[in-house]
């Protein structure tokens, strides 16, 4: 059922500035991502991309229609529950990793766990725990500027769920890398990521992973012009373009 | 969360190394400068710290400081010892006079002209470290404070070194040969003039200028008496400043502090510790914030509220405060281990100590603050924009 879905968007809108340089980024979108697959939103760039995960993500508040992520409607609640809540509920890999630096993998890996409030030892163990998941068992105490960059992004990803999201967000995650890495990237994700009751959203314009995704939201111009459900297929993700439109709009 | 947070700023070794010492060399500067300050300020009454028997000093009232007291005469000796209360009072005249180094160059010393009857006023025994305060008596004597006899008096010989002044050898002042017959420890004084002690009878022989009068009298109270209530009766019935060792040392230490150039001097130099501390700190860690300003705001996106952000970048100035604060006392403390056995006068005390640490928290919290700011304003959704 549509409602039930975690992440469910009505006629969202956003603009950027104002007067004559004002940017529509979003012109009224409706969108439920459901659980349990890998929704994956494409288009050219400044079609708003970004802007709709950013809303998705808790960290965008929109001008007009409604969010409701796992039911809440964020904007109504005050800054510091709303900050609670993506502590507790979304996970986030980026095209840049953002990993600090100055910590160890393992440290970057606790960081969710900690802001969530758990103690350094809890938090340490469960980080190496799904540095393991991620094959990266045995680079816990190297600093993340030491490992390559596909490495670095499976670091991200262990972050991105070490604390069991309900919304996994990644923006462009394997625009970084190169093929190859990108593949294993989006193999990893598939592989660790998708689990019942959690919506899994990746946002990428790189046309070679196409094929991991099942379901595909086109967007151009503010809008979803093209959702595409596609059956997913192991054996040629890594080559298959999206297969056509089986899913009216 | 807070180890965390230390552990990310000590990894940013550039940075934190320069939060560091910029804390650090202010607080060296602040540090050493107060340091130095106290020092010399305490010389300014080491006349009363160095004559410890004496509990009243009396003075005519408008006496600046020490050195500059106008004449007393003998009514007013025998007025004081008249006073309830007052057990001896004695006379002194402190004063500066020419003298003439054997090689024949001219300086000045502080001339204590002590009683004649009693010898108070002169250096107590166990400041005596040659010769004897009795031999005083003998015509034409002094007793020099060891430190300018091994310094400003000392001759020096062909081949460079220095002989210093000794118990025999004479000095001449106001003309006059004297002969050193002791060498006593004494507190230097401000401009680091030599001390010498002579019988106020041999003082009056050879300074023309003056004739018998003194300008301090020195006095004791009876056994069970309080010396503040004899100050009030000496000064109620004499006209003159009546002083306990501790008041005459305040206002002598008042003197020096609102009414000459000397504290600042130190102040603008302090100032200059604690404003180029704050410059270098204040600018390193904004620097720290401003590069890291993705990573914050991704500690922002990944739901830390905006609270436990500025406390984590207060604990980061916090800690970078304390050592900052430890690596500048430390480096304050060898220059004073360094002085030991100098001229200079070096006083680290607690409360000086206290008030830069104050001082450093204040420059490494606000520079925190004015960070935190910007932080706080920081937009989380940046985290996606490259
Ligand atoms: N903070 C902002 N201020 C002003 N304009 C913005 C801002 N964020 C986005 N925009 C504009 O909104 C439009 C949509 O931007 P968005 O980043 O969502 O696009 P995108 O699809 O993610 O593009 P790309 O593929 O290049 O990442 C663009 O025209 C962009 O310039
Ligand atoms: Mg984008």
């Amino acid at each position: 059922m549509a409602g039930d879905a975690p992440i469910s968007l009505r006629g969202v809108t956003r603009t950027f500035g104002s007067g004559s340089a004002a940017v529509q980024a979003l012109r009224g979108i409706n969108l439920e991502v459901p659980d349990g697959e890998l929704f994956m939103l494409v288009g050219p760039s400044g079609c708003g991309k970004t802007t709709l995960i950013s809303i998705v993500a808790g960290i965008l508040r929109q001008d007009a229609g409604s969010v409701r992520l796992l039911g809440e409607d964020l904007a109504r609640l005050p800054g510091r529950l709303q900050a609670d809540f993506r502590a507790r509920n979304v996970g986030f890999v980026f095209q840049q990793f953002n990993l600090v630096p100055t910590l160890t993998v393992q440290e970057n890996v606790a960081l969710p766990l900690q802001i969530a409030g758990w103690r350094r030892r809890r938090a340490m163990d469960r980080a190496a725990a799904t540095l393991a998941l991620v094959g990266l068992e045995a680079r816990l105490d190297a600093p993340p500027d030491s490992l390559s960059g596909g490495q670095q992004q499976r670091v991200a990803i262990a972050r991105a769920i070490v604390h069991d999201p309900r919304i996994l967000v990644c923006d462009e995650p394997t625009s970084a890398l190169d093929r190859e890495k990108g593949r294993q990237v989006m193999d990893l994700l598939r592989a660790i990521a998708i689990r019942p009751g959690r919506a899994l959203i990746v946002v990428t314009h790189d046309t070679r992973v196409f094929g991991y995704s099942d379901r595909i939201a086109t967007m151009q111009d503010g809008h979803i012009v093209r959702l595409v459900r596609r059956r997913f297929d192991p054996a040629t993700a890594a080559t298959a373009e999206p297969a056509p439109a089986t899913v009216p709009l | 969360m807070m180890r965390t947070a230390l552990t990310m700023l000590v990894g940013d070794r550039s940075k934190f190394l320069g939060i560091v010492f910029g804390l650090a060399f202010g607080t060296l500067l602040m540090v050493q400068q107060g340091a130095v300050f106290r020092g010399v300020m305490v010389l300014v009454y080491g006349h009363v710290t160095d004559t410890p028997q004496v509990e009243l000093w009396i003075t005519d009232p408008g006496m600046p400081e020490l050195d500059r007291s106008e004449p007393l005469n003998e009514r007013y000796l025998d007025a004081v010892r008249a006073v309830d209360g007052v057990h001896w009072a004695v006379p002194l005249s402190r004063r500066q006079v020419m003298l003439r180094l054997s090689d024949g160059e001219v300086g000045s010393a502080v001339v204590m002209g002590i009683d004649d009857a009693t010898l108070i006023g002169a250096p107590s025994v166990d400041k005596m470290v040659a010769g004897s305060v009795q031999d005083l008596r003998r015509p034409d004597t002094i007793i020099v404070d060891q430190h300018s006899a091994s310094t400003h008096l000392a001759t020096i010989r062909p081949d460079g070194s220095r002989q210093p002044l000794s118990v025999g050898d004479s000095l001449q002042i106001a003309g006059r040969r004297m002969t050193v017959v002791g060498l006593c420890r004494s507190t230097l004084n401000l401009v680091l003039l030599p001390t010498i002690y002579m019988l106020r009878s041999h003082l009056s022989a050879i300074d023309i200028n003056t004739d018998r009068a003194f300008n301090i009298i020195l006095a004791g109270v009876g056994p069970g008496q309080d010396p503040e209530v004899a100050c009030r009766r000496i000064a109620a019935t004499t006209g003159l400043a009546a002083r306990t060792s501790a008041a005459i040392s305040r206002h002598v230490y008042d003197y020096y502090l609102y009414r000459t150039g000397i504290p600042a001097n130190f102040a603008i130099a302090v100032l200059l510790g604690f404003v180029v501390g704050a410059a270098i700190a204040g600018q390193t860690f904004n620097q720290y914030v401003h590069d890291n300003r993705r990573i914050f705001a991704a500690l922002k996106a990944m739901g830390m509220r905006d609270g436990r952000l500025v406390g984590m970048l207060l604990y980061q100035a916090l800690f970078a405060a304390l050592i900052g604060y430890g690596l500048g006392v430390g480096a304050a403390t060898a220059f004073g281990a360094m002085l030991a056995g100098t001229d200079l006068s070096y006083r680290l005390e607690p409360e000086l100590l206290a008030i830069v640490l104050a001082a450093v928290l204040m420059i490494s919290l606000s520079a925190a603050a004015i960070c935190a700011r910007n932080l706080l304003r920081l937009d989380p959704a940046q985290v996606f924009r490259s």
